[in-house]
């Protein structure tokens, strides 16, 4: 049997990878999203791993609404970003450089 | 795993949602019915959704009883605390819409904007009636979504855009270093409602002391974006100066009113344990966001971004209730907020009659010579600007008073002191508009939208902001009241 | 012994292609690596007797939502080099981030409550309860509120994703139906005295 805490980790290592993504890929915002998704995913790792040691179903429940959430998150952030991109002509996160001052 | 016995019970004490279902069913019918509006008629969608935030504000007073009350299988509470930031939710959206009417009435599909703004609502009336993260995160990413499609709806503006764009990936963030500390409370707990939450903390004791200190600071640092608290406020500013001006109305007041909300809930149900922890982290946030907020905001040139960073201001004050931590600083939140919603809304209606064409009164520079061409709005700009300054005998001071002498109660005289320091340099550059505006002379011809339901939104405010200068204590006493479902 | 090595491939798989997501120098390997990273977090699932959260992972992200970002991805015409600038520039204040949460969370992950007691290894529930059904037991009855909310945020982002994406092209010349069908003679025929 797996150590609860070993699933612990990897989530933490998933999260931590996400976090890294966000500080290196500051330019593109696709990989940007990506990284979200990674943490998000990560917090799922945790759920579901807590909802099996816990033998409670609650915490399945909430990774079944965080991917509903995330799923429209992900259909707002990308319509945002085809806005964007339509009168920018670029997805570059270093471009938003409009606002400033 | 499941112990579930069929038949399941019917929901208990439906009709404390009544609200709820007021807006979410009106908001869908709106938007089947704004296809069959004609364009040129399309003010009718914005009286519906005004009236629907009305009809909302009456259920919430007439779902009201003395004693609190649980739906949904214990999912969802009604207490007087929720009633009271309902009420400011439904006041504020209510203004929202009337700002935007004028404004935004030459964009294309102009049906949905006030449907998004609607279930904006319906997200923060459900988020301050939660007692579990589940129901909170819901409806804080329901708030959420609808404000980034808010924010970014004039798409072929690219600021607008933009600003959607920065709000959205920081907002995303937020949620998922929320989420990442709830998964600690749930590993300790077994739970998501708040009191099972404070049980599981207490029994873990110190053997959970890392896991629940690292989801302490994750969540609070989620919730700290939403309330734009330093150092997570990066994207007020940006996002403040390029949505449309209504929205970024909408947002300084109605999202503020329920993360306040549901900070006071969280800490106070879920987080009593950690009591000491939380105040050292919200001190050091307290003194970073009062410094930013008051001294970006000298620096700003354009208005609609030096209240982005009053705003930043206007929650350091705040946040001085959150350290206090007693049933003082509790109300003296309420009351800041409700001040703060009408001398906030009572600015922007002003520069939003002030939008020309090309130039939408943006600058400060735009400002100069007001009282020369209209003494009405100039005699109002300068009573809401004095108000959020804080000078004494305007809304503004006592709701500053109030917080103030909850957190000398709670022994953080120095804090307090800080905290004026910041109040007086908030002062100067209000009054600098003030200045801008009695003083200057005119430079370009002015230009004002006669709209009466704007004018009357500056006459209401302007007269909340004197009466309540002048007499506070209704709601002092009103707040004192509503905090009876939190403590 | 085979449970440890299953759970050591998926780990360990998911982990390396989460570091596939972040370093891969085309935006379009990260989309792949990113699915390859799903599934196999799908496989820690299954291991966790969630089949249902695992089986939706697969379906619902790599099936609908990891779609969209592919189908961006092409849409846009984005130019992969200067994506890449600065992306060692921010290495080390990164990695420094990046090692100091992974440190903290891997104490938190070693709190007593999670290493030791019941809450430390779980059996296995029996083949005779189903996942799916259970979730479906309990979603339907005392998490009905938020399953409402779900549904409600999904066409919040139905509308949001129409509204700002959605144009009418005024250069395209579009036939208005109900003009025709409620034009009067009289906007049409003038009558002219000869």
């Amino acid at each position: 049997m797996i150590p609860l805490t070993n699933y612990l980790i990897v989530a933490a290592a998933l999260f931590s990878l996400g976090v890294i993504g966000l500080f290196l890929n500051r330019k593109n915002v696709i990989t940007i999203l990506m990284c979200i998704e990674l943490m998000l995913l990560a917090v799922n790792i945790n759920f579901v791993a807590f909802s099996h040691y816990l033998n409670d179903l609650g915490g399945q429940i909430f990774v079944f609404f965080v991917l509903t959430v995330a799923a429209s998150e992900v259909a707002v952030g990308l319509a945002i970003l085809v806005a964007f991109y339509r009168t920018r002509r670029s997805i570059e996160v270093e471009d938003i450089n409009t606002l400033q001052g | 795993m499941a112990n579930v016995t069929f038949p399941f019970p019917f929901p208990e004490h439906l009709l404390a949602l009544l609200p709820e279902m007021i807006v979410a069913v009106l908001a869908m019918a709106l938007l089947l019915l704004d296809l069959f509006v004609p364009k040129e008629k399309k003010r009718m969608t914005a009286y519906m959704a005004a009236l629907t935030m009305m009809a909302a504000g009456a259920a919430t007073l007439f779902v009201m009883t003395p004693e609190t009350q649980v739906a949904f299988y214990g999912f969802f509470v009604l207490d007087h605390f929720a009633v009271f930031a309902k009420l400011l939710i439904c006041i504020a959206t209510l203004l929202g819409i009337v700002l935007s009417i004028d404004y935004m009435k030459d964009e294309e599909n102009i049906g949905e904007y006030y449907v998004l703004m609607l279930f904006s609502a319906l997200g923060m009336m459900l988020m301050v009636s939660a007692n579990n993260f589940i129901i909170m995160y819901l409806g804080l990413e329901l708030m959420a979504l609808s404000t980034y499609v808010l924010v970014g709806y004039q798409r072929d503006v690219l600021r607008s855009s933009e600003a959607a764009l920065k709000y959205f990936i920081l907002g995303a963030l937020s949620s998922g270093m929320l989420l990442y500390g709830v998964t600690f409370f749930y590993g300790v707990s077994g739970s998501f409602h708040f009191v099972a939450i404070a049980q599981g903390i207490a029994e873990a004791g110190s053997s959970a002391g890392t896991a629940v200190l690292l989801g302490l600071v994750f969540v609070l640092a989620g919730l700290a974006f939403k309330v734009s608290m330093a150092p997570f406020h990066m994207w007020t500013p940006d996002t403040y100066e390029g949505a449309p001006t209504p929205i970024t109305a909408f947002m300084s007041v109605a999202p503020k009113v329920a993360g306040f909300v549901i900070f006071m809930r969280i800490l106070v149900d879920a987080l009593p344990g950690l009591q000491h922890e939380y105040t050292t982290i919200l001190i050091v946030m307290a003194v970073i966001t009062m410094a930013v907020g008051n001294l970006a905001a000298i620096a700003q040139r354009n208005i609609k971004r030096m209240l982005a960073y009053s705003t930043i201001g206007h929650v350091g004050f705040v946040m001085l209730g959150l350290i206090a931590a007693n049933a003082d600083g509790y109300a003296g939140i309420l009351v800041y907020l409700s001040v703060y919603l009408f001398m906030n809304m009572g600015v922007f209606a002003i520069i939003i009659l002030m939008r020309r064409e090309g130039i939408q009164g943006e600058l400060l520079d735009d400002f100069a010579g007001l009282s020369r061409v209209r003494p009405g709005y100039a005699l109002a700009m300068g009573l809401f600007l004095f108000s959020l300054g804080g000078i004494p005998f305007l809304a503004g001071f006592w709701a500053k008073y109030v917080v103030f002498i909850a957190a000398i109660e709670a022994g953080h005289l120095y804090l307090v002191l800080y905290a004026l320091l910041f109040s007086a340099v908030g002062a100067f550059y209000y009054i600098r508009v003030v200045k801008y505006i009695y003083f200057d002379e005119e430079r370009v011809a002015f230009n004002f939208v006669e709209n009466r339901m704007m004018q009357a939104t500056v006459v209401v405010s302007a007269i909340a902001v004197v009466a309540l200068g002048i007499y506070p204590d209704p709601l002092i006493d009103l707040c004192q009241k509503a905090l009876g479902g939190l403590i | 012994m085979l449970e440890t090595a299953f759970f050591n491939l998926f780990a360990g798989l998911s982990i390396l292609s989460g570091m596939g997501v972040v370093l891969a120098r085309n935006t379009m390997h990260s989309v792949m690596f990113l699915i390859f990273c799903f599934f196999n977090a799908a496989g820690l699932f299954f291991m966790l007797d969630a089949e249902f959260i695992g089986i939706i992972m697969i379906l619902i992200y790599v099936g609908a939502v990891m779609v969209l970002f592919m189908f961006v991805v092409m849409m846009l015409e984005v130019n992969q080099a200067k994506l890449r600038e600065g992306f060692l520039q921010y290495l080390p204040l990164g990695g420094l981030i990046a090692v100091i949460l992974i440190i903290e969370f891997i104490a938190a992950a070693q709190s007593g409550v999670f290493t030791e007691g019941v809450k430390a290894t779980a059996v296995h529930i029996s083949q005779q309860v189903n996942n799916t059904a259970e979730i479906g037991q309990v979603l339907y009855t005392r998490y009905l509120l938020g399953f409402e909310i779900a549904a409600i945020i999904l066409l919040v982002a139905l509308v949001g994703a129409v509204v700002l994406t959605l144009r009418t092209r005024k250069d395209a010349k579009y036939q208005n139906i109900a003009a025709q069908v409620h034009v009067r003679k009289e906007d049409r025929m003038r009558k002219v005295r000869m």
